[in-house]
């Protein structure tokens, strides 16, 4: 048992809670009726012409997994924004920072609670994707890169999450700006590399801002399992640009940066809790 | 115990704390006064290690707070204004988790919890949720919890503030017993009847300084002393007049009919002198009293700032 006093409290109230279980029923409902239907719609296919094309299957994992991706990226904001701003409204983080507690512990006790949360998520999801891996396709390495790539999102928009939580004094303007956020993070990264290209003609250098885009390094990688390892070569040449990193470099290299930018948002979440840098 | 020197903290262009002394003496009870956004707040927010200092120096038990607050920690219980309560815990967990937080586990941690729990009168209430407390049980809950250490120090932030009468005097008694068991305690409270009741020694705050402060029996000697006579004598008003115009101590006078309401600046020895020219002038005095004082009237009078309170008469 972690002997974080943070999180041992944190995961005892959220077993108590209604909210995991109504996220969990949520995620897996959205997941099983997609992944069903698609499923279904494959097979009806394959009665009416006699022929089953495999390739259909990898495109429902492909779907499967980009709609559990964009959930992940939806909710994690949603359980991380109040979890310093709540403390602080109910008057319980200033108890907490006058005990042996320090910042950092406080942070990491409720990252831990969340990410634990968010695999306890992605694992009750595996029996929706498993669907497929009755008729091939997906590797074992393929699933581990999927997970890796579902964590590294998850740490990065908690950690989003929790910085906001820690510099906003109110949970719904830390939620609001966590939104943001991720919101810039994904289409603001993209957003720039389009107005670099509509005024210079290239994106050039810029392309390696995508880096930090947990969407296009989960895009990359989804499409490298499904077939088409050239997908991030293909998206610089929408910007008139080039790279030089094959999709298994750019999953690595943009798993490393995502992290790092994790890091270093827990790290600012931190320095913020501590001792005059609040009114 | 706690010695506070040339305090001071800003925020933005607003001056919370401008130089604040203070000194509180080992086994105190310590009431912290002062108007709204006299810097009370904010001085125990720097005192609990919440917030630093831009300037200034706070000792406890003569440790620098600012170069060793993990030791600091240790000696000190914080009891804020508001109460400060996870709803979805048990009392008894509640109190477990704050005992974990300051590094306690196991058995000890359990039997330390359930003594203090008991200690606030709270020992059938400790499977109960937190949310289902009364507001009075609640803020007993958190000052159980703000002992959880054994701290030296308790500073409690206007601890009394939302209970209802009952209450407030219970939470009083519990003070009134931590003191006597040797705590020393520090109380902000605009209850002033409250503290002067049940302190020994008080700090009146105003505009981020300590503007008085000291043992509770010689601020309230000096407030029956800045209060006025009330002299009621039956003739001879010219004569009475006269001797108390010539009288050093006598500031004002302000008579209406019979009575005298004279500002005095002097012991009491000098209170029997005046007294005494006053009679041996064949005066008739009916009544010759000081008034009674308060510490709210004499927090009224330092912190508010008009000309005059004393209304003046000089129709003499």
């Amino acid at each position: 048992m972690i002997t974080n006093p943070v999180y041992n409290r944190e995961m005892k109230v959220s077993a108590r809670s209604i909210r995991l279980p109504l996220i969990l029923a949520a995620f897996n409902l959205i997941l099983a009726v997609f992944a069903l239907a698609s499923m279904a719609a494959t097979i009806n296919q394959a009665r009416s012409d006699a022929q089953i094309n495999y390739a259909e299957f990898l495109t429902i994992f492909k779907y499967v997994a980009t709609i559990e991706f964009a959930m992940v990226l939806f909710i994690m904001p949603a359980m991380t924004s109040g979890s310093i701003s709540g403390e602080r409204e109910r008057g319980t983080l200033d108890l907490m920072l006058t005990t042996k507690l320090t910042p950092a512990r406080i942070v990491i006790g409720k990252l831990l609670t969340n990410m634990s949360n968010v695999i306890i998520v992605l694992v009750s999801s595996f029996p929706v994707l498993a669907l497929v891996f009755a008729y091939g396709g997906v590797t074992v390495k393929d699933f581990i890169v999927l997970m890796i790539s579902f964590i590294t999102v998850s740490f990065l928009t908690a950690a989003i999450g929790m910085c906001a939580s820690s510099i906003c004094r109110r949970s719904t303007i830390a939620t609001a700006v966590s939104y943001i956020a991720v919101l810039v993070l994904v289409g603001g990264t993209i957003g720039i590399n389009i107005l670099v290209y509509n005024f210079t003609g290239s994106a050039g250098k810029w392309i390696y801002l995508l880096l930090a885009n947990p969407a296009v390094t989960f895009y990359s990688s989804i499409n490298a399992m499904t077939g088409n390892r050239y997908f991030i070569a293909d998206l610089a040449a929408q910007f008139n640009t080039s790279i030089g990193l094959d999709s298994g470099v750019w999953f690595t290299a943009g798993t490393l940066v995502q992290l790092a930018v994790g890091i270093l948002l827990v790290a600012v979440s931190v320095k913020s809790l501590s001792p005059g840098k609040k009114g | 115990m706690l010695e506070i020197r040339n305090l001071k903290k800003a925020y933005g262009n607003y001056h919370a704390l401008l130089g604040l002394d203070m000194s509180v003496r080992e086994g105190s009870l310590y009431g912290l006064v002062g108007p709204n956004g006299a810097g009370k707040t904010t001085a125990i927010k720097i005192i609990s290690g919440l917030l630093s200092a831009d300037e200034g120096e706070v000792f406890i038990s003569g440790i620098d707070a600012r170069h060793e607050p993990d030791r600091v920690k240790e000696l000190i219980g914080y009891v804020p204004d508001s109460f400060g309560i996870y709803e979805n815990l048990t009392v008894r967990e509640y109190m477990e988790f704050f005992a974990a937080a300051y590094g306690m586990e196991g058995l000890v941690a359990r039997k330390r919890c359930e003594n203090l729990i008991a200690q606030v009168g709270l020992e059938d209430k400790m499977d109960f949720h937190v949310n289902a407390l009364s507001r009075g049980m609640q803020q007993r809950l958190c000052l159980a919890r703000a002992l959880i250490h054994d701290p030296r120090l308790l500073i409690m932030d206007e601890p009394t503030s939302g209970l209802d009468p009952r209450t407030r005097y219970e939470f009083k008694e519990l003070v009134s017993e931590l003191h006597d068991a040797g705590k020393t305690v520090i109380v902000s409270s605009h209850v002033l009847s409250e503290l002067s009741q049940m302190c020994t020694d008080v700090g009146i705050m105003e505009n981020g300084q300590m503007i008085i402060s000291g043992a509770m029996e010689s601020i309230m000697a000096r407030i029956e002393s800045s209060n006025p006579i009330r002299i009621t004598i039956m003739d001879g008003m010219n004569d009475a007049v006269a001797i108390m115009k010539r009288n050093p101590h006598v500031k004002t006078i302000s008579q209406n009919g019979h009575q005298f309401l004279v500002n005095f600046d002097g012991f009491r020895e000098d209170e029997a002198a005046l007294l005494e020219q006053l009679i041996g002038a064949d005066i008739p005095v009916r009544e010759f009293v000081r008034e009674p004082g308060s510490l709210e009237s004499y927090f009224m009078q330092i912190t508010d700032h008009t000309e005059e309170k004393v209304i003046m008469r000089n129709d003499y």
